[in-house]
């Protein structure tokens, strides 16, 4: 009887599988869309990252540069 | 003032996206956006993946994880048949359920490794931040050092990922150091300041001096915006007669601009008056609002001696 049943659970495991590669489907992301991701990561964030390294990060080389 | 340099600037990598710029060293799992062969926080040599590359990986591990728990879950209900029917039954399962997963794989999985390259970009965008932080603590060093081309190069890298006003003001301060030549390649654009600067004032002079196609609506936006600020430079007038110049090889930007290139004709140099006149002339029918009135009663006032401006508006 216990084949039964991981059999059974094997076929909710495939069914789960193809819902969420379904979902994955719908979603239908594209690289520039990734990239146009990490970007955003990178640069919404940056003033509280300044912040919160106490300068900007680049501030020597802008302050030497300007002598 | 500073003596400016002649260089060379290496070749930029040409990249579709942004994020083919960086690598991942598989050792240290640090990031970086410079050329060096070997890494610069554990100094192997060759240990880099492109983040492609690290994201197929991560997948494929996914894949074969799953694999291995479909497997067990076979394996375990082959194990436990008591009849010869139930043992066929999980025999015929088995092979049935391997062959649905490859089938589903094969079908979507190129939706789900485009899902995990999200993934792991929102899970390791902070350890991409510190190792972009890291190069511009080498761009640094470097401008200590005055290796300036050394320092455009890196931070020309970096700041096709980090667009804050700190790294373009940067850019623009190495910029300013170098002698600027046709066969460069340059950037005007990607280095528009979020508010006034005056470095970014000179650069502009310089660069649409040698390359004015390089000018763009958003360059001409950003003069219009600071206009007042760019009279009050040693050489304002000259770069907004260099810009209204410069917006004449687009007959969309003399239409789109013509209040900001009647305002500035007197500015413009005599070769760049010329084209607009001729422009003016072989585009009778556009209405041109004040700037044809304009460009003749300059005409007039100042080349009616110059035969190159004879009938030409
Ligand atoms: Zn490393």
């Amino acid at each position: 009887m216990l084949t039964y049943y991981i059999l059974a659970v094997i076929l909710l495991v495939l069914a789960a599988r193809y819902v969420v590669l379904l979902l994955h489907k719908r979603k239908n992301l594209s690289e520039a869309e990734v990239d146009q991701h990490l970007l955003t990561l990178l640069n919404d964030e940056r003033e509280s990252y300044e912040k919160k390294a106490g300068r900007p990060v680049q501030e020597k080389p802008e302050n030497h540069t300007r002598l | 003032m500073k003596k400016k340099l002649g260089v060379q600037f290496r070749k930029s990598r040409k990249t579709t996206h942004a994020f083919e710029r960086l690598k991942y060293c598989k050792h240290c799992e640090s990031y970086t956006v410079l050329e060096h062969e070997e890494c610069d926080v554990c100094g192997r040599k060759n240990s880099f993946l492109s983040l492609r590359q690290l994201s197929h990986i991560l997948s494929r591990r996914h894949f074969q994880k799953q694999l291995l728990i479909l497997g067990l879950l076979i394996c375990l209900a082959i194990l436990s048949a008591d009849t010869l029917w139930q043992l066929a039954a999980a025999s015929v399962g088995g092979v049935v359920s391997l062959l649905l997963y490859a089938l589903l794989q094969k079908k979507y999985s190129i939706y789900e490794k485009t899902n995990h390259f999200m993934r792991l970009i929102s899970k390791e965008h902070d350890k991409i931040k510190s190792g972009l932080t890291r190069n511009l603590v080498e761009v640094n060093e470097d401008v200590e050092a005055e290796r300036f081309k050394d320092a455009y190069e890196k931070i020309r890298e970096v700041g096709c990922l980090f667009h804050s006003d700190a790294v373009k003001v940067c850019k623009i301060m190495l910029l300013n150091r170098f002698v600027l030549r046709k066969d460069m390649e340059l950037e005007l654009e990607t280095l528009i300041p979020s508010t006034y600067d005056r470095d970014f004032i000179e650069y502009l002079g310089e660069v649409l001096k040698v390359q004015p196609w390089l000018l763009k609506k958003s360059v001409i936006d950003y003069v219009i915006r600071y206009k007042g600020n760019i009279f009050l430079e040693e050489n304002g007038t000259r770069v907004i007669g260099q810009v209204a110049g410069a917006a004449l090889r687009m007959k969309s930007y003399v239409v789109m601009y013509q209040d900001f290139i009647s305002e500035s004709l007197e500015y413009i140099p005599r070769e760049r008056l010329l084209r607009l006149a001729k422009l003016l002339k072989a585009n009778p029918d556009e209405n041109w609002g004040s700037l044809r009135e304009a460009a003749s009663s300059l005409i007039e006032t100042r080349y009616s001696f110059d035969p190159d401006f004879k009938g030409v508006l």
